[in-house]
């Protein structure tokens, strides 16, 4: 595999310089992950460890061939069209209309920019978390870990019931488009219900997309999901709409970039009480357009 | 696509110009990429039950098609059933009244506003309606998947259903055949129901005939009336026409 994808004119093109550069940084990235490796090679089930140093061997290949963001797979992932499920949940807006909350435009803005500072903070860092961790030895257990701290920070049962659908929608479009997130991770490890901002990052992560990309696609759907239903349920100027998503842009990129700068370090956990109630009501009803 | 270039085949080795990081799901033996999708034959494989989507316009009587599948089928067959009403559960809550089918056999699903995005578009929660099903009540032989009252525009995935029937109706007007579109010209199966209102709308049975047979070239056409014909004969006869050899054994062994 290496001789075939390794071709000599490439390296020609590069000087010894910078392939020698290139090859630093990615050891100083990677190096954790080999030592894993090896450890596992040593005591443990030998095809693991030989797919890491695969996984290392092939990021190094492609070095100069692929942009660190695959940002085709990064508006495919943002894309609503990619069917997900995510038509069928109105985030909230369903039952904020009934409550009076959201009757027109301003109003959708306030709830939107409400929705991104706080769940939208919240799956963003989520997601990019689960990117993160999806590469890693450990990843099974670190989503596994990710799977109960989502648990944690949705304290709707409605909510988490949306996630979860939804997060097994999108994983089953994943599946088809990719082999796996990475050399470490199956989507079968994910589970059958997973959470959707974990398998939304797996599946950034499979697409090459960073974890700061992976966040921005979380906050970004945060708003743009919720917007489309409200749009549908109150007949609003789609015109409009599409100007309250964009006027949102810095406050998502905001979000997206917090969330990704600390998620190694912390999970952000802003919940909004208001959020969980009018997930609960809305569960608790018998006519509804939309899951959520 | 620049026309000037030659057009390659992305799975032949050598041939893609393109790096690619993975191999597709396709291309890697014993891996089925698409989950739902586990046989040759059908969606659900080949142990797995046939799925029929169910579509048409508004109140041309899909429900009672539905009610009527299920009295003559529902305990000669595994069954269940998947609705996609507006409001959720109007048309589960039809079927349950009439005790056709158990409970547990029915499930609703909510379709966001926009009933045919959910049967053609993204049919995310439909599949998970359907797997839910399968998981919980094996084995099935039948699942019959029926869409919100749309227009004559809508037509169910083939990721969805192995096979469709769209339902229209007398009252609706005779030209509806005419008009066409993908559910009347498509579709596996097209009934127009409710045949005995013709005199009382002033439709021309034969002209909606002559002309959903000239719009579906050789696609079966079923007219029929549930009011004079409750057992839906003719359509319970094509749906078991599809269901599959063994299951229509046993279905037939039950008579």
């Amino acid at each position: 595999m290496i001789s075939r994808s390794l071709p000599g004119a490439m390296l020609q093109r590069c000087s010894r310089q910078l392939l020698r550069m290139r090859l630093l940084i990615l050891f100083s990235v990677d190096a954790g992950s080999i030592v894993g490796a090896w450890r596992e090679q040593r005591a443990g089930p030998r095809r693991e460890a030989g797919a890491a140093i695969t996984g290392f061997v092939t990021r190094a290949i492609y070095a100069d061939q692929v942009p660190p963001t695959s940002s085709a797979a990064l508006l495919a992932l943002a894309d609503q069209r990619l069917p997900s499920g995510g038509h069928v949940h109105s985030g909230g807006v369903e039952q904020a209309i009934t409550e009076g909350l959201v009757s027109d435009v301003p109003t959708l803005e306030r709830f939107l920019e409400r929705r991104l500072r706080t769940t939208g903070l919240v799956t963003a860092g989520l997601a990019a978390a689960a990117c993160a961790a999806a590469s890693r030895p450990d990843a099974v257990a670190a989503l596994r870990q990710l799977d109960a701290e989502t648990d944690a920070r949705t304290p709707s049962p409605a909510q988490r019931g949306a996630s979860r659908a939804q997060g097994r929608g999108l994983i089953r479009t994943a599946r088809a488009a990719w082999a796996a997130p990475s050399t470490t991770l199956s989507w079968g490890d994910l589970g059958a219900r997973p959470h959707h901002p974990l398998v939304l990052g797996c599946a950034a992560r499979a697409g090459l997309v960073a974890p700061d990309g992976a966040a921005l696609v979380a906050a970004y759907l945060a708003v743009s999901a919720p917007s489309t239903a409200a749009q549908r349920l109150l007949a609003l100027d789609p015109v409009a709409v599409a100007a309250v998503t964009v006027r949102l842009g810095p406050a998502i990129e905001q979000t997206a970039a917090h969330a990704a700068e600390q998620c190694h370090l912390y999970l952000p956990d802003d919940s909004d009480p208001l959020l969980d109630l009018l997930a609960e009501r809305h569960a608790a009803r018998e006519e509804r357009l939309f899951a959520s | 696509m620049r026309p000037d270039l030659p057009m390659t085949d992305s799975a032949a080795p050598g041939a893609n110009p393109i790096p690619r990081l993975h191999a597709l799901p396709h291309e890697i033996t014993g891996l089925d990429p698409h989950g739902h999708l586990a046989g040759p034959g059908r969606l659900s494989g080949d142990h797995g039950p046939l799925r029929i989507g169910i579509g048409g316009p508004v109140g041309s009587g899909k429900t009672a098609l539905v009610a009527a599948l299920c009295r003559v089928l529902g305990d000669r067959l595994e069954l269940g059933v998947v609705t996609n009403d507006i409001y959720t559960t109007e048309d589960a809550d039809f079927l349950r009244r009439n005790a056709v089918l158990p409970n547990e056999r029915i499930v609703a699903v909510q379709t966001g506003c926009c009933p045919h995005t959910a049967i053609r578009d993204d049919i995310t929660a439909n599949l998970d309606a359907v797997d839910d099903l399968i998981e919980r009540l094996p084995p099935l032989d039948l699942v019959l998947v029926e869409s919100g009252g749309d227009n004559l525009t809508a037509s169910f995935s083939k990721g969805l259903v192995d096979v469709q029937i769209f339902v229209v109706d007398v009252a609706g007007g005779d030209k509806v055949p005419r008009k066409g579109g993908p559910g009347v010209t498509g579709a596996d199966l097209l009934v127009i129901n409710k045949t005995d209102l013709a005199p009382f709308v002033g439709a021309d049975l034969t002209v909606m005939a002559d002309d959903a047979h000239r719009v579906r070239g050789t696609g079966p056409v079923i007219l029929q009336s549930l009011r004079e014909d409750p057992q839906a004969t003719e359509v319970v006869a094509w749906v078991l026409g599809h269901v599959g050899t063994t299951v229509r054994q046993r279905a037939a062994s039950h008579n």
